[in-house]
């Protein structure tokens, strides 16, 4: 499976919110990382058609998605921002639904449905009303709803928002569960959704594509940019405002400092690996946090 | 798309939309309240004969059906003298012995309104439809002599109409009345059809489904189709059960079917009105010209559902949208040009029935509720239209 994004455009109001747009995506777990609006839900929408853009292509293994008409969402499968489903409905009637409105043969349907609420662990909600379910089973339905088509692509619009981390451990695990033979794009602003999960990270800024590497690789650029420093508290510089901190730590009386600079801070200061949310703030533009 | 995915479709638009326990219990509520409504105004109606129910039965047995010189002479052996004795204001108001009710004065009035009128009435159409026919007839002839070919076709057309009119038989039409002037259960029906309608498309907004419907291969044109078409089964079922139980339950209390055979134009209302069909064929056609009223109002609340995004207010402009089509029905009952549009003139059917009037359509006279209809039809084609390309599960054309 392969996805070609070419020179990608969308404005709104003369004012760009994706532009020239190019990457190619293999199988494997993708990262989608900016700040809110970057541009990721923009470019989610353009590539599920449910905006038109103002240039650019989209490939699905060669062929362009304009020539496939309505079979091209046949091998996709989408979990949108703040899913709220019908609260009416059970989580079983539920899948029915999707498996109709997918497409999907009656029996199939079913056998479907009974793999993946076993997969996402809400076999026993199965006749509960979604109205009732939780946050995070909610989401959990989400992503089951999405992989009813079995789909060669998976894409997922910000999907721990609102969870506790226990969730979003959950929720983690289950997309490396699910990123076999596949292409999931992972939209997110939180970065540790997909620090540990993502083979390749898309780093996007003001709709444009700043980054497009491994965690490790990107890590690895911000080498001798970021500082560990500590220092009692009465003994902290004001100079060191002008600085990105990224991390505040109280040990006893005084203070632990993490932060990104181009060149060495304090005297004290130490050089250590960078992590991917100081890479996400490096590129992003936070003077200060 | 086949068969076997719509179905399941359109099952789901139903157990979305319609089929929640809350909605199945007030429709029940609502058809209680239209039954108890028109038992009351039956009663109404009857009035003060409603103890001599047995004894109208007992006279009706005898004198319905086809109007004849013995049936006339009979009722005249008992109504002749108690007119004379009305006429010299000389009828006795308390009880006593030789009357068929309590007084003089009530078997006045029974024989009066429930038989003699209406008898009265019937043999006597005749002659006013025949004096109809040759006034028109004779217009015709004048303005074919001036050349005035539009008022020609008009005079024409009432001769059609109103030749060979007769009503030969009598048969008891009161409760007939009552179903015709009975607004009570499209007034319900219109409350259910907004209540029902109005969450349609507006709660995949809410929910946020519209989302997954854009990126779904069912989730376009099925899906808005599946919508239309449960919105109209819906719409029709609702009226069914409304305007069958009105026929239903007001049947029953008469328990008289004859008048269903009789013309149109043997109810009064209905003397100068354009329709020449059965009193029986009235009732089907007008329970599905409201249909079609009610499915129109339901085009406007589907649009209305469409282009809002919380169901509050679509329910609020809904009500605000249907009650501005029955203000515009009220204030366009003389003027004839804005009321091709309206679907709640199709609800209020009676009220384009009555008389017969024509509108010039390219120098033809059509009949005003041939031209309400089509007009309504028009309107709505264009609703349909315009929620093909507003609901929120379109997707963007690459």
């Amino acid at each position: 499976m392969e996805i070609r994004f070419e020179n990608l455009q969308k404005k709104y109001k003369g004012k760009y919110a994706l532009r020239d747009f190019s990457a190619t995506l293999e199988n494997g777990v993708y990262g989608l990382l900016g700040t809110n609006g970057a541009g990721k839900t923009t470019l989610i929408n353009l590539f599920m058609g449910i905006i038109k853009g103002d240039g650019g292509e989209i490939y699905i293994n060669g062929q362009n998605i304009r020539k496939m008409g309505a079979d091209f969402l046949s091998n996709i499968g989408y979990l949108p921002q703040y899913p709220q489903f019908y609260r009416d409905f059970t989580v079983t009637e539920f899948l029915r639904y999707m498996c109709v409105l997918k497409d999907i043969p009656k029996a199939l349907g079913q056998q479907r449905i009974a793999q993946l609420l076993d997969t996402v662990n809400l076999t026993e909600a199965a006749s509960k009303k979604i109205g009732a379910l939780s946050g995070g089973m909610r989401q959990r339905l989400g992503i089951a709803q999405a992989m009813l088509n079995d789909p060669g692509i998976l894409i997922l619009d910000e999907p721990t928002a609102g969870l506790d981390p226990r969730e979003r451990i959950r929720f983690r695990n289950l997309i490396s569960k699910f990123s076999e033979n596949r292409i999931i794009l992972l939209a997110t602003h939180i970065v540790p959704d997909v620090e540990f999960i993502a083979n390749q990270i898309l780093l996007l800024h003001e709709g444009n594509l700043l980054k497009y590497d491994t965690p490790a690789a990107l890590c690895r650029e911000l080498e001798g940019k970021v500082w560990a420093l500590e220092l009692a508290e009465a003994d902290v510089p004001t100079q060191l405002i002008h600085h990105t901190i990224t991390n505040t730590a109280r040990e006893g009386s005084g203070i632990r400092l993490r932060m990104i600079s181009q060149e060495k801070p304090h005297p004290d200061a130490v050089s250590v690996p960078a992590n991917l949310e100081e890479v996400f703030l490096y590129h992003c533009g936070e003077e200060s946090v | 798309m086949k068969n076997k995915s719509f179905l399941p479709l359109l099952g789901f638009e139903w157990r979305k939309n319609f089929l929640s326990p809350w909605m199945l219990v007030f429709l029940a509520l609502l058809l209680v309240a239209n039954g108890w409504k028109l038992q009351w105004e039956y009663r109404k109606e009857i009035g003060q004969f409603a103890p001599y129910q047995e004894l109208y039965n007992q006279f009706y047995d005898r004198w319905k059906g086809p109007i004849t010189t013995e049936k006339v002479q009979e009722l005249m052996t008992i109504y002749g003298p108690l007119k004379e004795k009305a006429d010299s204001l000389s009828l006795r108001s308390i009880p006593g012995s030789g009357t068929y009710t309590d007084t003089e004065s009530m078997d006045y009035h029974f024989f009066h309104f429930n038989f003699a009128e209406e008898m009265e009435y019937d043999y006597l159409y005749h002659n006013e439809a025949l004096e109809i026919t040759e006034k028109s007839w004779n217009l015709t002839s004048f303005y074919d002599g001036i050349g005035a070919a539009y008022p020609s076709a008009e005079s024409r057309a009432f001769t059609r109409i109103f030749q060979g009119r007769s009503i030969p038989d009598f048969a008891d039409t009161r409760y007939i009345e009552v179903l015709l002037n009975h607004d009570y259960s499209a007034m319900l029906v219109l409350l259910l059809c907004l209540f029902g309608l109005c969450t349609m498309f507006v709660t995949e907004r809410e929910s946020e489904m519209y989302m997954l419907q854009r990126t779904s291969k069912l989730g376009g044109r099925a899906t808005v189709a599946a919508k239309f078409l449960s919105s109209v089964q819906y719409v029709v079922l609702v009226c069914i059960l409304f305007f069958g139980e009105d026929f239903l339950v007001l049947q029953l209390l008469s328990g008289h079917w004859e008048a269903l055979s009789s013309p149109l134009y043997a109810i009064q209302l209905f003397e100068a009105g354009p329709l020449g069909m059965t009193i029986g064929q009235f009732i089907l056609w007008s329970g599905c010209m409201k249909t079609l009223g009610v499915l129109g109002c339901g085009c406007l609340v589907l649009l209305l559902s469409c282009l809002m995004r919380r169901v509050l207010t679509a329910f609020v402009t809904g009500l605000g949208g249907i009650l501005a089509l029955v203000v515009l029905q009220e204030l366009c009952r003389t003027r004839v040009g804005l009321k091709w549009f309206n679907p709640m003139e199709l609800v209020m059917v009676r009220e384009i029935s009555f008389d017969t009037a024509f509108v010039n359509v390219l120098g033809l006279p059509v009949q005003l509720y041939v031209f309400v209809l089509a007009g309504v039809l028009l309107t709505m084609a264009a609703l349909v239209l315009l929620i093909l390309h507003f609901h929120p599960g379109r997707r963007e054309r690459r």
